[in-house]
């Protein structure tokens, strides 16, 4: 009885690590398709691992990138927010929500979240720099609307994170 | 002077004004952590809760939000706000307030500028008013426009740290007539308007309003025309024109008033076309001088103070210092302009020439009259006369602003005049110019106006007799 459990233990966390091995593996493939230019093979590959495993962090984070990669801004935006959500560790998840937000105009509200991504990592390089030139930019248009500055400028854009590198969440799933 | 307010934004107004090597902690605008590192809100109980501005601040902000509920459209209290806010290190709320401010009134070039410089002290290293590495690369061309709002900035705020206790009154307006809702005096120095209203006899005039005001590009008082300066002294508004019927750059209302006036017109000064007026709708302020003369102020502001003003009859005091005066001295100043003008009412009364002429200054002048051709003329009408009953009322005391150029002190009186003689009732509005001379006050200037004269029913002068009485009509 005793062995049957233990048995039934083993299996079962074989299956957990064979699935976590699988997930790895497909995100992978996913991520590699999505650099290689060719996101809707992406997003068919990370459609079929989220089916399978919708929590998955690195794949919501995934997600999120291809969404934003074939222009989907909403459902991009939908989809780092409802990340950070349940996830409010993930500076990545902050960097690149900001980034969008940067693209829609809305600098005060990427201000907001660059701030509150660097409360979870002081440290992060891409953050400071993203919001370095969202305060620039926010007092160019102020100096802008003073009449001190003239109006045309290329529109900003902010440096977007591919993966999850800082988050702890990411790390264990790819050991 | 608020102490508090002083020590508190003495740093940034000392940076304004540039009396001091600036330093990146201790300058208005100056990140107090290293550039590239966004400073955050001090957390509860650190080093900045505990600095001893704390309770300064939130004096000065007590202050300013009542200044606010007062009057919601003070901009200028909500931009001290956020200054008070980035002095006292709550970065969030300094720049949450910029930001409310940018969006309720957007063409408050001033307050947008400042609003950049906090956006990028977060970043970057800001060491002042417009000292920012952005601005900073702009032409030299350009760059005077800073200077402007620099310059507008000083002005707002000096005026701010130098506002008054509240208690003490100015030296300029002793006294308002029944019929008098409310005064303007403007202090060219700080670049302020103030607007006092009636409380009735025998009360201090009560400050409604304090604006940021723009006047003549040129310093001192106005000589002549053309000289880009706004002149000194006692001033009445002439009329009223609104926003519909004046070009754009005057704003919303343009109130004209009596430059040159009499005393005006006697020292031979020249020109016109001085008026209290608005702005163009796309801008919100002005720098401190920026007119040809004229008195300037936002739209707000004068939308806020237009009902108030009454042609012919709201007095406008321009000063380069006004002067604030404890409220005994205050009384004590109305007191001996009031007796000088009873003095002159008492001995009209009496009917003795030599009485009455001794009211009279030896460099008196009048339309038409000097010293001696008045003495000749008052003795002949005293003499011929017998019982005159002199009313005043409707007693405005309006004393001259102390001028650089005549060390004399002058006082201004605006009253309704009765005068019964025998059946005849006669009333009409005068206006008499005092001059201090050895500790006595002297009729300088006397004059009818011209527009309020009425004969009551009963009379049986004829205008020709009448004008020989009372004097000539000036105005």
């Amino acid at each position: 009885m005793i062995k049957k459990i233990i048995f039934i233990f083993i299996l079962s966390q074989f299956w957990v690590i064979s699935a976590i091995a699988a997930t790895g593996d497909e995100l992978l493939q996913a991520e590699t398709l999505l650099r290689a230019g060719d996101p809707d093979a992406a997003q068919e590959r990370i459609s079929e691992l989220l089916r399978n495993t919708p929590d998955d962090v690195a794949a919501r984070f995934l997600q999120a990138r291809i969404h934003t990669v074939r222009g989907e801004t909403d459902n991009a935006i939908a989809g780092y927010e409802a990340l950070i959500k349940e996830h409010p560790e993930l500076p990545e998840a902050y960097n690149n929500l900001a980034a969008l937000y940067v693209r829609r105009g809305d600098l005060a509200q990427a201000r907001l979240v660059l701030e509150q991504g660097l409360q979870t990592n002081p440290a992060y390089a891409t953050l400071y720099r993203n919001i370095g030139a969202v305060y620039r930019e926010m007092a160019r248009k102020s100096y802008t609307e003073a009449r001190l500055l003239k109006g045309e400028m290329k529109p900003l854009e902010l440096q977007q994170l591919p993966e999850l590198v800082a988050s702890p969440h990411e790390r264990s799933i790819r050991r | 002077m608020n102490l508090g307010r002083a020590a508190m934004l003495v740093t940034l107004s000392l940076a304004l004004a540039g009396c001091m090597a600036v330093d990146r902690f201790s300058s208005p605008l100056a990140a107090p952590v290293p550039a590239s590192v966004a400073p955050v809100e001090p957390s509860v109980g650190s080093v900045q809760q505990i600095r001893p501005e704390s309770d300064l601040a939130g004096e000065a902000l007590a202050r300013l939000d009542r200044r606010i509920a007062h009057y919601p459209q003070d901009y200028e209290a909500m931009l001290l706000k956020g200054l008070v806010y980035y002095e006292s290190r709550q970065y969030e709320k300094a720049l949450a307030a910029l930001d409310e401010l940018a969006r309720r009134a957007p063409g408050f070039q001033l307050a947008q500028m400042i609003r950049g410089d906090m956006l990028l002290s977060r970043v970057e290293p800001v060491t002042g008013i417009g000292h920012t590495p952005l601005l900073h690369a702009m032409p030299d061309s350009r760059y005077i426009l800073v200077e402007d709002l620099r310059d507008e900035a000083r002005a707002r705020l000096q005026a701010y740290l130098q506002s008054r206790n509240g208690h003490e009154l100015p030296g300029e307006l002793l006294r308002l007539g029944e019929s008098v809702g409310a005064a303007i005096l403007v202090d060219k120095r700080v670049n302020r308007l103030y607007l006092f209203g009636n409380t009735g006899a025998g009360s201090p005039p009560e400050l409604l309003y304090d604006f940021y005001v723009s006047t003549g590009r040129a310093r001192g008082d106005k000589r002549v025309r053309g000289d880009l300066r706004t002149p000194e002294g006692v001033y009445f508004v002439t009329r009223y024109t609104p926003d519909s019927r004046l070009p754009e750059k005057y704003g919303v209302a343009a109130f004209p008033i009596n430059y040159p006036n009499e005393l005006d017109r006697y020292l031979r000064k020249t020109g016109g076309g001085i008026w209290l007026h608005g702005i163009t709708h796309r801008f919100y302020s002005r720098p401190p001088l920026d007119s040809e003369g004229c008195v300037v102020l936002s739209n707000t502001d004068l939308e806020q103070i237009i009902p108030l003003i009454e042609p012919k009859v709201t007095p406008v005091v321009i000063a380069e210092r006004l002067e604030w005066l404890e409220p005994g001295v205050w009384s004590g100043r109305r007191k001996e302009i009031m007796r000088a003008l009873r003095r002159w009412q008492h001995d009209w009364e009496s009917g003795d020439a030599v009485r009455y002429l001794a009211n009279y200054a030896p460099d008196f002048w009048a339309d038409g009259y000097d010293f001696r051709s008045w003495s000749a003329h008052q003795r002949q009408v005293l003499a011929g006369g017998n019982g005159v009953r002199v009313t005043l009322s409707d007693i405005s005391l309006l004393s001259y602003p102390h001028r650089a150029d005549s060390g004399r002190e002058i006082a201004v009186a605006d009253f309704l005049l009765e005068y019964r003689s025998g059946d005849s009732v006669e009333s009409h509005r005068k206006r008499l110019y005092f001059s201090k001379n050895l500790d006595r006050w002297y009729v300088l200037h006397e004059s009818d106006l011209p527009q309020d004269g009425t004969t009551l029913a009963g009379s049986a002068e004829t205008p020709a007799e009448r004008r020989l009485r009372t004097g000539p009509a000036g105005g």
